[in-house]
């Protein structure tokens, strides 16, 4: 007995010997982390600061001209698309709008895995802010304009599950609209005989498609010119909407002008390593670049599809269906008649490298951003870090991205920094919420 | 400043004689070195990432003789990153007195470059490599 109490004793003391050498490891591990995190970095050489210049918000160019639409600056073009944008109507139960997945209060996201509409999207709904910059619209650029993605969702089944025809009689029909129509594109014409257009119709299979082809060809060309008026009203719109200056903006500014005190304020230290290690080890500048944090090209970086989706082949889709599109920059409704379209025309084509490859996004707001990846495969920017460490195979194409190796601080501290480039858009709030709830909106 | 900018814009502009890889089976009618001088300007100046634009190119011999009637292909990539150039470039128009127009060139990530510039005369094709930091 003696020796059974005398062994309990010895792995009591044990045990409290064990717990000590936990406690110390733990102070000195948290020690360590908290040096870590306010360990001075080292000032930035001539070389950084130019190239953390060319990220600041003040190297945005004015939003470029897009030639395919010629009402894309017109006010009223823009206040009409506002309306539309906003616009429950223009579906196919009366409850979905752009809106519904491009939410102002979160950055036109829906802080969900994908779009949901009348029912659910393939994909996750990007943020539109700054897309107007973008030569290439959707995950794999499958749109060439503002526009002509905007068409894409309306009659999506998926989406807002409408029709062109009852799009272009909404037009008519409401005074408003019609009006405002009207004023930008000219007179709308009268589709009230239900013998020459029928309730619904569109160029889409089943009982809208049959509908569709019952109508002359006249008659649904006149429909297609008011469906597509429609999306260039939307992308009057949509090209208001953009990015304002970050606190990331506040600390460039700062270390531009040597201002210690500014740059003290607006950035800890973790922050700044995490810039130094997005713009070197990290390599995220690679393709987040310029003052958007994005290139708007293709990239294979080898993330892995939801469990229940086929791999998406990326930009070997989307430049095969964009250049056939009617709806392109070098197609009938395209304003532009000498037909620039230089991205178009000189697009990559039937490249192995597009396998796989997906546009790369803008990083501003990308903290309210989540879930992230063309189909809302990881849910957190931690995760999307640890991604990029790793570099896995790519299930289809090659992945780009090669193994970054950083340390679990250096992914807090990347992390920190890609926290600081939240900000409110620079767009009038006025725009940003609905034309309804507002009716004495002066814009 | 100025000399700065002409030495720099030397460098940039200047093009390397370099030996190209050689794919074809129609190994007869290509040589797998560049004969010529190749120098090109930028429409943008410098050369600006995310910007679509042009380049003139100006051929001559290795004994300074503009060459005429040439076609120029452009290919390129980053070595470093294990991909191509963002666009396909194609030659527009002969300028005439050696020049040639490419259009549809945009750069997308800031790094070395390399330019692969296929002159072809005569159902010669010549392999030019271009080296670019941007």
């Amino acid at each position: 007995m003696c020796h059974t109490f005398g062994t309990l004793n010895k792995t009591v003391l044990t045990k409290k010997k064990l717990i000590n050498v936990l406690l110390v490891l733990l102070i000195l591990g948290f020690c360590l982390w908290f040096y870590a995190g306010n360990k001075p970095p080292y000032p930035w050489t001539a070389d950084e600061i130019k190239i953390i210049e060319t990220l600041h918000i003040d190297s945005l160019p004015l939003v470029p001209k897009d030639l395919s639409n010629s009402i894309s600056e017109n006010p009223l073009a823009a206040k009409l698309g506002h309306s539309l944008f906003f616009d429950t109507r223009l579906s196919a139960n009366g409850k979905v709008s752009c809106a519904t997945c491009h939410q102002p209060d979160n950055f036109f996201t829906d802080k969900k895995t994908k779009g949901m509409g009348i029912g659910s999207s393939r994909l996750n709904t990007r943020s539109i802010v700054g897309s107007a910059y973008s030569p290439w619209l959707y995950s794999n650029g499958r749109k060439d304009s503002l526009w002509s993605q905007a068409l894409s969702p309306l009659e999506d089944p998926n989406e807002h599950a409408s029709n062109r025809v009852q799009i272009a009689k909404l037009l008519t029909n409401d005074s408003y609209y019609r009006s405002t129509y009207e004023s930008v594109f000219g007179p709308l014409p009268d589709l009230s005989n239900p013998e020459r257009y029928p309730a619904k119709a569109a160029p889409l299979p089943g009982k809208l498609g049959t509908a569709w082809q019952s109508m002359s060809e006249q008659d649904r060309e006149l429909i297609t010119e008011i469906f597509v008026n429609t999306g260039k009203a939307i992308a009057a719109y949509e090209r208001l909407l953009v990015p304002g200056p970050s606190r990331f903006d506040s600390y460039v500014k700062a270390v531009s002008e040597n201002n210690l005190k500014i740059q003290e304020q607006s950035f800890s230290n973790s922050e700044i390593r995490g810039l130094r290690l997005f713009i070197s080890k990290a390599s995220c500048i690679d393709c987040h670049n310029g003052p958007l944090f994005t290139n708007n090209e293709f990239h294979n970086t080898g993330v892995i599809s939801s469990p229940t989706d086929t791999p998406d082949k990326g930009r070997i889709d989307g430049i095969r269906i964009v250049k056939t599109d009617i709806f392109n920059c070098m197609g009938v409704y395209s304003d532009d008649l000498n037909q620039n379209c230089e991205e178009l025309q000189y697009a990559r084509y039937n490249m192995p490298e597009l396998l796989g490859a997906i546009r790369t996004p803008s990083l501003r707001n990308i903290k309210s951003s989540a879930p992230y990846m063309h189909s809302g495969q990881i849910e957190t920017l931690a995760e999307v870090i640890e991604h990029y460490n790793l570099a896995p195979l790519s299930m289809i194409g090659h992945n780009e991205a090669e193994p970054l190796n950083l340390s679990l601080f250096e992914r807090r501290d990347l992390l920190a920094f890609l926290k600081t480039l939240e900000a409110p858009l620079s767009t009038h709030q006025n725009w940003l919420i609905s034309p309804t709830t507002n009716p004495k909106n002066s814009l | 400043m100025e000399i700065f900018k002409a030495i720099r814009t030397l460098i940039n502009i200047s093009l390397l004689f370099t030996v190209g890889l050689v794919h074809s089976q129609d190994q007869a009618s290509i040589t797998n070195t560049c004969a010529y001088k190749l120098s090109f300007v930028s429409e943008l100046d410098p050369i600006e990432i995310n910007r679509m634009h042009s380049w003139t190119i100006h051929i001559e011999t290795l004994t300074g003789i503009p060459v005429e009637g040439a076609a120029i292909t452009l290919e390129g990539g980053m070595p470093e990153h294990d991909h191509g150039l963002p666009t396909s470039p194609r030659m527009t128009a002969e300028l005439g007195s050696g020049d040639y127009r490419i259009e549809g060139i945009r750069f997308h990530m800031s790094g070395v470059w390399e330019i692969t510039a296929t002159i072809i005369i005569d159902d010669t094709h010549n392999l030019c490599v271009i080296p670019l930091e941007l």
